[in-house]
């Protein structure tokens, strides 16, 4: 059997661990066809719009509380297209980004997200080129992104709160909140412009994205491990996790899907 | 097929506007409420709007949002 993946926590990446994850980045990132980051990007908002967030997605009257499952197929084939085009060795996951760190706290998006360049060469989990020339008006230009202050960021409190929740609708409605909380505090505006990451229909292209949903799955993830790896409505079960070819019941458990979570040395 | 009015006005920077809510939106979030507030940046598509009461996310306060331009239609300008 193939061992699991283990997503880690980006600031405990090696230097080894952290170039290989951005070798992977700047070759999807060139890719244009479905193998490539652009192609991902675009599942999540403009110009596709498959994303469930508060209970909806667009082209569907269904009503339902899929923003964790769906995110999580999301991550997992996002994540398997990152690692196709990533060195066999090291072996890297997805890292998280825990913005409610100290480190966070005192200086905001990590380093390895934060630098223009790496080495003389453009940082790929800095930005990346939206190319969107179907959307209505048609999208190409980099990302942008106008972080906030890093006071301002959820404490670790604040998520320990969430994880004593024993309700499924109840803990994934108030993470949610906090999430979105933290798309428009990394998002922010320059006065002129939005940021990415506070505007639902481009957010998916801010390389931090991946990693900031990496943290809302881990914190799914610690709350079935205190409340119950199934536990979550019967009637949402059987629904389908589209454009992905799994259903709810199939993402309950992340090391069926092949993954683990390393164990934070600060742990929540 | 003629056009509304409204869908054939331009926003422009500067301009006051009103918009609802939208599930599908990591601020405004409220379908069932109108929001309000003036345009300080225009950038294909996407407007940067001050909301005229912050909107809480979270435990976070937010004073402007993006919002897509084919959302919002103007409004009368507060006396």
């Amino acid at each position: 059997m193939a061992s699991l993946i283990v997503r880690k926590n980006v600031d405990n990446l090696n230097a080894a661990e952290l170039q290989a994850l951005r070798t992977g980045y700047t070759k999807a990132q060139a890719i244009r066809d479905n193998r490539g980051y652009n192609y991902f990007a675009g599942l999540h908002g403009i110009p596709n719009w498959y994303c469930w967030h508060h209970d909806r997605t667009q082209g569907s009257t269904v009503n339902a509380n899929l923003f964790l499952p769906w995110h999580r197929a999301y991550l997992l084939f996002f994540e398997r297209a990152i690692r196709d085009q990533s060195p066999a060795d090291p072996k890297v996951g997805l890292p998280w980004w825990d913005w409610t760190s100290t480190t966070s706290h005192n200086s905001g998006v990590p380093k390895a997200f934060s630098a223009v360049t790496v080495l003389g060469k453009a940082n790929p989990l800095y930005r990346a080129h939206i190319s969107a020339p179907t959307a209505n008006p048609p999208i190409n230009r980099n990302t942008r992104r106008f972080p906030g202050d890093p006071s301002e960021l959820p404490t670790r409190a604040d998520v320990n709160d969430l994880l004593d929740i024993s309700q499924y609708d109840d803990f994934s409605s108030q993470l949610e909140d906090i999430h979105d909380q933290i798309h428009g505090w990394t998002g922010g505006n320059n006065g002129q412009v939005g940021g990415d990451m506070g505007f639902l229909a481009t957010a998916a292209w801010d390389p931090i994205f991946w990693s900031h949903h990496c943290m809302i799955d881990r914190l799914w993830y610690l709350w079935q491990q205190r409340h119950g790896v199934n536990n979550i409505p019967s009637s949402l079960q059987s629904m389908v996790l589209n454009p992905f070819s799994k259903t709810v019941r199939d993402v309950l458990s992340i090391n069926a899907l092949g993954y683990e979570y390393a164990v934070n040395l600060m742990r929540l | 097929m003629a056009r509304s009015k409204q869908q054939s006005q331009e926003i422009r920077v500067g301009d006051h506007v009103e918009f609802s809510g939208d599930t599908q939106d990591y601020i405004l979030t409220e379908p069932d409420k109108v929001y309000r507030g003036k345009v300080i940046g225009k950038d294909k598509g996407q407007l940067l709007v001050r909301l005229e009461t912050p909107v809480t996310r979270g435990q976070g306060q937010f004073h402007e949002a993006t919002v897509l331009e084919s959302r919002v239609r103007a409004a009368a300008k507060k006396k």
